[in-house]
């Protein structure tokens, strides 16, 4: 019983930190079609540039705010230099986009090398809270939580209830009828991709806190949003919430289990979706 | 006197010169003249004539473009579609193009400026009260003849000098197809410039006297709706037609076009 419960709780955690990621993934990806697979590179450059902001400041808040602002910012340069010029040329922006993913990753590496880092959140986010049957559970992982819920309804009510938010459905419908009503479409990919990008960048900092960073973390990070995605489906904010839900409970059940199998419960669970309904969990049929 | 005055001197608000237009190695417009002053000009012509392919042109919407096309002086070839757009032309799609997953309210937000100016929200719902009942329906949930109001009215909003149209009458029922000529006329009482591009000729001559017949990407024939309704040898020769109501009935059905 407490392993069930302990393996959910770290499920849920892990599912808000997929969460926050897969979100900015699906407003790139899913609404804009822009296909960034650097993501997970996007997340990692978020989490080392936090950390090195956080220790030389010795504020994690301002680890965090550099983080997701650096990150945006490299985000609106990527789509406006690089991959809006492609946008439909959808091998091209893969290889453009795979392309750069190493030439970040190979940037990393040499600047910080192969270990892991990890850096602590400020005191009243840390420790840990006592909870029935599992005794105590890391603040931190609490916090994780509440910030993915807190995104996730900022990002609803930007798509739901702002001007903004009708020009992004909108450019999902039909683009070309959206520029001929006088919005400036490429424009509002590049913030888009901006704020998806900065939304990575942000997530970086928070699991480089909740658990550590090191090479090879923005190749799991582009999977588990790509697999979230799909589960969820395409462009579907509630779709991405319930997919990440269900990735990071699958795996954190899986590892407590059956940790020898458990890299596959989220691809058996892909599979099952894309055999059973194929635009995904929430998504509508092309 | 009066009347030779203003077309002599009156900037055009559209003046097309020569233009040539291609998707990919096919030409399908050829040396088009066409000017649009402050009264309404009809194109009509029958399927696969360029009709659509001409709209696309003006609005920077695809095809390549040689030649020249003015906008109140301004050469808009070359220019991205929402620039166009932003100049003061505004396009009723053929086929509509209503955003499926947008409310009919979100398709009037979307578009207006929230200036005071002729066109307002409360205006569209106020012509076309049909789209005021279904204020939160998606795009996708509405009727051809309210697709076609709300394309009408999401166009109008964006107070336009020069409205474009393809085919409005397009799949609606005879008695919308009146309300939409009444709309118009009503539109064009205001100062608004029309582009109207028909395959039914009761409707273009309803709208515009002046008519220009398009064949395989030419301009035809310019001539008046009267003329043209009186004369069934040419409208047999250039539109395929011995009458004008067999020409609207053998308009196409209602369909989605790719844009
Ligand atoms: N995007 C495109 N790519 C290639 N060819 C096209 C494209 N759009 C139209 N065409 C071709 O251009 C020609 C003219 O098409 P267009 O749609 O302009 O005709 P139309 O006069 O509007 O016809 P309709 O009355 O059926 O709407 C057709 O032969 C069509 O196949
Ligand atoms: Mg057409």
């Amino acid at each position: 019983m407490k392993l069930f419960l302990l393996a959910t709780l770290n499920g849920i955690t892990v599912a808000g930190l997929y969460f926050i990621v897969a979100i900015g993934f699906t407003l790139i990806f899913g609404l804009m079609r822009v296909i960034n697979l650097a993501h997970g590179s996007l997340y990692i450059l978020g989490a080392y540039i936090g950390y090195d902001v956080a220790t030389s400041t010795g504020n994690w808040y301002l680890g965090l705010a550099a983080g997701g602002v650096s990150v945006a910012l490299a985000g609106l340069l990527i789509q406006s230099t690089l991959l809006d010029r492609i946008q439909g040329q959808e091998m091209r922006q893969s290889l453009v986009a795979i392309g750069l993913s190493i030439v970040i990753a190979d940037l990393l590496l040499a600047r910080y090398g192969g270990l892991a880092y990890q850096f602590d959140p400020p005191a009243i986010l840390y420790g840990s809270v006592p909870l029935p049957i599992v005794r105590a559970y890391p603040t931190f992982r609490l916090v994780v939580v509440g910030a993915a819920v807190i995104v996730g309804l900022v990002i609803w009510l930007l798509v739901y209830r702002t001007r903004f938010g009708i020009i992004i459905r909108a450019g999902v419908d039909d683009r070309p009828m959206l520029s001929a009503l006088g919005v400036n479409v490429p424009l509002v990919s590049i913030l888009v991709f901006g704020l998806g990008a900065g939304l990575a960048g942000l997530a970086g900092v928070v699991g480089g806190s909740a658990l550590s960073i090191s090479p090879g973390e923005d190749a799991r990070y582009l999977l588990s949003s790509l697999v979230v995605v799909i589960v969820g489906g395409m462009g579907s904010l509630s779709g991405t919430a319930i997919g990440a839900l269900l990735i990071g409970l699958a795996e954190q059940i899986g590892l407590a289990y059956f940790p020898t199998y458990s890299v596959i419960v989220s691809f058996v669970i892909m599979a099952a979706v894309l055999a059973l309904r194929p635009q995904g969990l929430m998504g509508r049929p092309e | 006197m009066h009347f030779i005055w203003e077309t002599m001197t009156e900037t055009p608000v559209l003046q097309i010169r020569g233009l040539d237009a291609r998707y990919g190695t096919s030409r399908i417009l050829q040396g088009i003249d066409l000017t649009v002053r402050s009264e309404p000009v009809a194109v009509i012509g029958r399927n696969g004539m360029g009709k659509t392919t001409l709209c696309h042109a003006i609005m920077g919407m695809g095809p390549i473009c040689d030649g020249s096309i003015r906008f109140d002086g301004v050469e808009l070839v070359g220019r991205p579609s929402h620039q166009i757009a932003k100049r003061g032309i505004s396009l009723v799609p053929q086929g509509r193009h209503i955003f499926r997953s947008l409310t009919v309210e979100e398709h009037l937000q979307l578009v207006d400026q929230r200036r005071p100016r002729r066109w307002t929200r409360d205006r569209v719902y106020q012509v076309f009260p049909r789209l005021a009942e279904r204020r939160q329906s998606t795009g996708s949930a509405l009727s051809g003849g309210e697709q076609q109001m709300l394309a009408v009215g999401r166009a109008l909003l964006t107070n336009p000098r020069l409205l474009i149209m393809d085919e409005p009458s397009e799949g609606l029922a005879p008695i919308v197809v009146d309300k939409l000529v009444a709309t118009l006329q009503a539109v064009l009482a205001e100062g608004t410039a029309l582009l109207l591009i028909e395959q039914n000729l009761s409707v273009a001559a309803a709208v515009s006297e002046r008519l220009a017949v398009m064949v395989v990407g030419r301009i035809a024939l310019e001539t008046s709706a009267r003329e043209l309704l009186a004369d069934t040898d040419t409208q047999q020769r250039l539109l395929g037609i011995g009458a004008a109501a067999g020409f609207a009935a053998a308009g196409p059905t209602d369909v989605e076009r790719p844009m």
